[in-house]
């Protein structure tokens, strides 16, 4: 039987071909420029429109696809496999060209590290090296759980084939069940990555925001980290905020123990949202946080963050309505 | 040679409300702007083809869902980010009827 189907881009000469893949990750695999962003059905940013063929949608109830684009004949490319050759529309912009394309790999868990109560680091190794930039995610595929996880790296790129993501329990989880309860050291995974636009920019010239909520911590170390052993950096200012909700939910102690440059180069303010007696340092929502403690020009930095919906929505209401700053100069991936 | 098409009623299209249809396979993003002038641009964001009118109109500016990106609803211009715009239909209200003209009118895209 051919599982191989070959798919043409409408009024272009682009041509892909996709075997027991998404749309969406056969392409960017092939090094085309397909838009997209969660890769996980919930942002709609991967949406084209079938032209001639048949599609098969892995999760025709994804919110990322409203029912008035479906009734447009839209689809979510990182939902669908083809069941035929097919002609689709869609916009490729150079910029979803992936610098390393994404692979589908073996990974063995070599070390689970416990951060906080619900925070634990998962590190898995590759016999591949882990080509990312800093601020990516991937696909974890785990064992008996359907469908796969989007999780972001919480490492530097440079460490071999060394895979690490900051994961937090989630109650009822099914994936969260798996690695926190049954994944045992030397239990191998499938990692499908890496993906993602909210990278480090190590060329822009501006100082640099990082801001974290929840498990959004993980790859905002990776980016932390990364700038500052960048020399293109050495000369900008890195303040990373950190929100939680009580003082029990952070570990920005433990973190910068494990790397004194980081301690040393960046200015880690960590927050909570509930008071709490006892508590010295900063509290309120995390972008009311860096609202009171940036330096004025909002447009002068260059913004990262990741975190839950809420968070991520605030800071984009304040950064690009309220202050303007340009829409290029923040970076999130949109998981919702 | 005009080419106008209607699209709905005036009764459909309130003060800062929105509307989105397609007209001659193209998306059109139906404006009510404060005041009642009605205004018509090409229904996609110009950054992921995200319909607009999924996102919010408040009578002055409208808002993308997916990024935020605001464009001045008066006249399709880009506010954040600058360097982009709404392609505008020609609107014409004829006997109660909202009547847009496609032809030679295409969507804009933004290279970001």
């Amino acid at each position: 039987m051919n599982n191989s189907f070959s798919i043409k881009i409408d009024g272009t000469g682009e041509e892909f071909s996709v075997a027991n893949d998404t749309l969406l990750g056969a392409a960017l695999r092939q090094g085309l420029g397909f838009p997209y962003e969660c890769n996980s059905g919930g942002c709609g940013s991967c949406m084209f429109e079938v032209v001639s063929g048949d599609v098969k949608e892995l999760w025709p109830d994804a919110p990322g696809l409203s029912a008035r684009a479906r009734e447009r004949g839209r689809r979510l490319a990182c939902q669908c496999e083809p069941a035929s050759d097919c002609v689709i529309k869609v916009r490729l912009k150079s910029d979803y060209v992936p610098l390393h394309r994404p692979a589908r790999v073996t990974a063995t868990l070599v070390e689970a590290r416990k951060l906080t109560h619900d925070l634990t680091e998962f590190c898995f190794q590759t016999p591949e090296p882990a080509d990312f930039l800093p601020g990516q995610f991937a696909l974890l595929h785990l064992p008996s759980v359907e469908g796969a996880r989007a999780y972001s790296m919480s490492n530097l790129p440079a460490d071999g084939g060394t895979w690490n993501f900051i994961i937090r329990h989630v109650p009822k989880g099914r994936g969260t069940a798996v690695l926190f309860t049954q994944l045992k050291t030397g239990d191998q995974i499938k990692i499908d990555g890496p993906y993602g636009l909210a990278y480090l920019r190590p060329e822009s010239p501006r100082d640099i925001v990082c801001i974290g909520g929840g498990s959004g911590l993980s790859p905002m170390v990776s980016i932390v980290r990364a700038a500052v052993r960048d020399p293109r950096l050495i000369d900008r200012k890195i303040t990373f905020f950190y929100g939680a909700r009580t003082p029990n939910d952070l570990c920005t102690e433990e973190l910068l123990a494990r790397d004194p440059l980081m301690a040393e180069r960046a200015t880690v303010i960590p927050a909570i949202s509930t008071p709490t007696e006892g508590w010295q340092g900063e509290q309120g929502f995390i972008h009311e946080v860096m609202q009171k403690k940036l330096a004025a020009g909002f447009e002068n930095y260059e913004f990262y963050c990741c975190g839950p919906p809420p968070m991520t929505d605030a800071i984009q209401r304040l950064l690009l309505l309220d202050k303007r700053v340009p829409a290029q100069q923040l970076h999130f991936d949109r998981f919702y | 040679m005009m080419a106008f098409a209607k699209v709905c009623e005036l009764d459909d299209l309130w003060e800062g409300e929105m509307e989105s249809c397609q007209v001659n396979g193209q998306e059109v993003l139906l404006i009510g702007l404060d005041g009642g002038e009605i205004r018509v641009y090409q229904g996609v964001c110009p950054h992921q083809d995200i319909l607009l009118v999924e996102g919010q109109f408040d009578g002055k500016h409208l808002i993308c869902r997916a990024h935020q990106w605001v464009f001045d609803a008066q006249t399709g211009a880009g506010i954040n980010p600058d360097d982009c715009r709404l392609a505008e239909y020609p609107v014409r209200i004829d006997d109660g009827a909202v009547l847009v003209d496609t032809e030679g009118v295409t969507p804009l895209f933004a290279h970001v």
